[in-house]
């Protein structure tokens, strides 16, 4: 037997059903798929009518009323308390398009990858994108790697995709280095081993489910061909922090709670684990072999430079002698600030305590301008830079120049970190 | 216990002191000692005196078929005499050498762990590499766990060498786990399959049990490790050293070796990893419930290529995870890896080696292959006169090593020349 479970956390979203649909039509075998719907929905709306699953024996429907949601982990939590004994897990937004015979596909991968010896595969990727209104013609026909962006102020690690160069010449799933929770396929064991946090958020949940994953012996790895799309845009849907009052504070708790729990701030990490939570890591490999597979460390906030080049993991070269001190950050500037016409330059630097600077680059016109236009909705500019340092910057600053009337008056703000 | 079954104990004997204590050893473990049948093929030396079976001729439970020891023509042949000559109607097999013991209640043991996995929908062959006894301390010298058949690597010659290791988690379970191989010296099984499965007398001890297995398992079999102590075997080396069927063969002047390489040809001809219109393999072929491919997948070989899957090489139970795209199970196996490995006199200019050591390690410097060049080795190849050597190492792998360490070793220096290439 090969059975599936599959967890779809849904919030008010008008691609549920396309999805579920699609799901099924491509599966070869629909009969071995428990479909558990984390149905986060409004009375208002009246596109995810699941009437004609109710009754469905493959399908458990978790029906909650959206404002009584609690966040996506949560969901994701409240769903694996669902998993029973499948074989295998399939996690899932609510937002995609499927590979026909997408359940064999992975499950040769999964397959394969324990031919070659390895115990416990978990594939997972941010998937390629399809649109909606245009699909299938507007899937991407790629496929990316899952790689940090830079560890936010905050203490979460942001990820992003990127490009896998000549994907078509892979012949076979390759190393990664993180989760993406919008498609995750593993063995059943998964959900009970490694269960959802549901006290985090949204930030964090992806990085810590992959270290999490790793020292309980899972490896780690993305498809090498297309086999499931998402919807990445998702222009005008509801989101959970669009109609909740109080998520600022769950988004605070779990900022909170990710750096204690991957040994971010000071003191002992191991003890504060033990109180927090028991059974987050496992006993198969420690969290700093994690962090020497991924090429990353999190006390540090350093990022090795084999994984800043999307190398895929393990790291090959010297751990400790590759991590740098790679700085990313947003200055975000309200426009109402910016009321000259004519800037033509704006002197943009990282500042310690005694002013003196740290990092300086500068925007010039043609920066400015397209800071400016880039989304006339959107009330404040931001202004990305990066660079290595291991000094932290006490805080930036922005000294705009017009071209008639020379400097402006110098914006600043204080970095708070956590 | 399931009404009345017989059991055939299928007994080879050629020049053994232990026939007869087995046998005797066999009646009185079991439960029902009136349904356990013997079918004996006696291969005896005159002189020997020990294999003396005149006491069980009026006993209509024994069927033995006698001829002297330089008339008899190998393992498959005797096996083959016992399953076409002696077995009838007995409604299963046990299939042995001739130097076993036997734990109590053998007999219903086999029976009850056999239709288990017969009412579980299969077609059940249970085959062990059995724990050993030994004669001159027994019980006191048995192994007291049972074993699996393991691979350990293809021959050049294209069949597998396969040994025994421990039934890992056999504590824990309740039921056989399935296997890759049969086993010559113990399988149990329902007696069609001796009946369907034909020992092939040319097939002469090595490749026996490769042979066996994959055609059984084409022929639709199931293939289990029982998980209990129920029969131990020994290897008796020690203890005919001089009387063993290759021995005499020696002392008879028969032409082993071209036998053997007859019946390797055969088996790569039934593995059809090699084409050769005059062997004839009727009456000894694959079967046609299931194709050698299925077999390779089960297990994890791939005969064309020699190799292995990691998952079968880490002794994880068969059936291997079913990969049903054929470019990605091609994919999945080890590869054979070559590299030309060069010796020069000017790197290794000293006369003291012990040894070389030589390691083909990846990229974080964990050793992918490594062997030691002795000190005869290194002396012979390289005092030349053009003070080179170079030969070609090959081995199986699943990573690409990238560098290439050779260092020597001197008793007077310890480690000292050490010499790194890039691959």
């Amino acid at each position: 037997m090969s059975r599936i479970f599959v967890s779809i956390a849904a919030y008010r979203d008008p691609e549920l059903l396309p999805t579920i649909k699609d799901l099924l039509t491509n599966c070869v075998n629909p009969e071995n798929l428990t479909i558990c719907i984390g149905w986060q929905h409004s009375e208002e709306d009246t596109w995810d009518n699941l009437d004609e699953y109710k009754n469905d024996s493959r399908f458990i429907i978790l029906d909650i009323p959206y404002k009584e949601a609690k966040g996506v982990c949560w969901m994701r939590a409240e769903i694996q308390k669902h998993y029973t004994d499948q074989e295998y897990y399939l996690q899932l937004d609510s937002h995609h398009r499927f590979l026909q015979d997408w359940d064999i596909t992975l499950k040769d991968y999964i397959h394969y990858l324990q031919c070659k010896g390895y115990k416990k595969p978990l594939l997972s990727a941010y998937v390629p994108g399809y649109f909606p209104n245009n699909d299938p013609n507007a899937r991407v026909h790629e496929v990316w790697g899952l790689n940090i962006d830079r560890f936010m102020p905050a203490g979460a690690i942001f990820l992003a995709p990127h490009h896998i160069p000549n994907w078509q010449d892979h012949k076979e799933p390759f190393p990664a280095r993180f989760i993406s929770a919008h498609f995750i396929f593993t063995l059943g064991s998964f959900p009970i081993e490694v269960p959802y946090d549901p006290e985090l958020y949204f930030h964090g949940e992806e990085s810590s489910l992959a270290a999490r994953a790793f020292t309980f012996g899972y490896s780690l790895f993305s498809p090498h061909k297309p086999v499931i799309w998402h919807e990445y845009t998702r222009e005008g849907k509801k989101k959970h922090w669009d109609d909740s009052n109080d998520w600022k504070e769950r988004d605070d708790a779990s900022y909170a709670r990710y750096r204690k729990l991957m040994g971010m701030d000071p003191g002992c990490s191991s003890c504060t684990r033990r109180a927090l939570a028991p059974n987050y890591f496992g006993p198969f490999e420690t969290l700093d072999a994690y962090e020497r597979y991924a090429g990353l460390k999190f006390s540090t906030r350093q990022i090795h430079k084999e994984t800043i080049n999307n190398d895929f993991p393990p790291i090959k070269g010297d751990y400790e002698l590759g991590l740098t001190d790679k700085i990313k950050h947003c200055i975000d500037i309200y426009k109402g600030s910016l009321i000259e016409t004519d800037y033509n330059s704006f002197a943009v630097a990282f500042i310690d305590e005694n002013g003196n600077d740290l990092y300086r680059k500068d925007c010039d016109e043609n920066e400015i301008q397209s800071l400016i236009n880039q989304d006339s909705n959107d009330q404040f500019i931001h202004i990305w830079r990066e660079y290595e340092d291991n000094r932290k910057a006490h805080s930036w600053r922005v000294w705009p120049h017009s071209k008639s009337k020379g400097w402006m008056e110098r914006i600043e703000q204080v970095i708070e970190y956590e | 216990m399931n009404n009345k079954k017989t059991i055939l104990v299928h007994l080879p004997a050629y020049r053994d002191p232990e026939l007869i204590p087995t046998i005797k050893d066999a009646l009185l473990n079991a439960k029902y000692p009136k349904r356990i049948h013997f079918g004996i093929c006696r291969q005896y030396h005159p002189e020997d005196g020990f294999d003396d079976l005149s006491e069980f001729k009026n006993d209509k439970r024994f069927k033995i078929y006698e001829c002297l020891y330089n008339e008899a023509q190998g393992l498959p042949w005797a096996r083959s005499i016992i399953n076409e000559k002696l077995l009838t109607d007995e409604d299963y097999i046990c299939q042995l050498d001739s130097h076993h013991r036997f734990a109590k209640d053998w007999d219903e043991t086999l029976i009850d762990m056999h239709s288990g996995l017969e009412a579980r929908g299969y077609k059940p062959i249970l085959a062990a590499y059995l724990p050993l006894y030994t004669p001159f301390n027994d019980p006191g010298g048995r192994t007291i766990e049972p074993w699996q058949q393991q691979f350990v690597c293809f021959y050049p010659h294209g069949t597998i060498f396969i040994r025994p290791g421990l039934l890992t988690g056999w504590q824990d379970m309740t039921e056989p786990p399935m296997s890759r191989f049969l086993s010559g010296h113990f399988c149990f099984a329902r007696s069609e399959w001796a009946k369907e499965i034909r020992h092939d007398p040319d097939i002469y001890f090595s490749g026996e049990e490769l042979n066996l297995t994959v055609r059984s398992y084409t022929h639709g079999y199931d293939l289990f490790h029982p998980h209990r102590l129920v029969v131990w075997h020994s290897t008796m080396r020690e203890e005919r050293s001089g009387m063993l069927k290759w021995d005499d063969d020696a002392k008879l002047g028969v032409d082993w070796w071209n036998k053997q390489e007859y019946a390797r040809k055969k088996i790569r001809v039934l593995l059809r990893t090699e084409e050769d219109p005059n062997i004839d393999l009727t009456g000894y072929d694959l079967g046609t419930v299931r194709s050698l491919r299925d077999y390779e997948k089960y297990a994890g070989f791939h005969f064309k290529n020699m190799s292995v899957q990691q998952y079968s090489l880490d002794n994880n139970y068969p059936p291997n995870p079913h990969i049903t795209d054929p470019d990605l199970w091609e994919l999945s196996f080890m590869r054979s890896f070559y590299h030309l490995v060069k010796l020069y006199k000017n790197d290794f200019p000293h006369d003291d080696y012990e040894f070389i050591l030589m390691a083909f390690d990846d990229e974080q410097g964990i050793s992918i292959h490594s062997r030691y060049l002795d000190k005869n080795y290194i002396n012979s190849v390289l005092n030349n006169e053009s003070g080179y050597f170079d030969f070609e190492e090959t081995f199986l792998i699943t990573k690409k090593p990238t560098k290439l360490v050779l260092w020597a070793y001197s008793n007077e220096r310890g480690w000292c020349e050490r010499k790194e290439e890039i691959i």
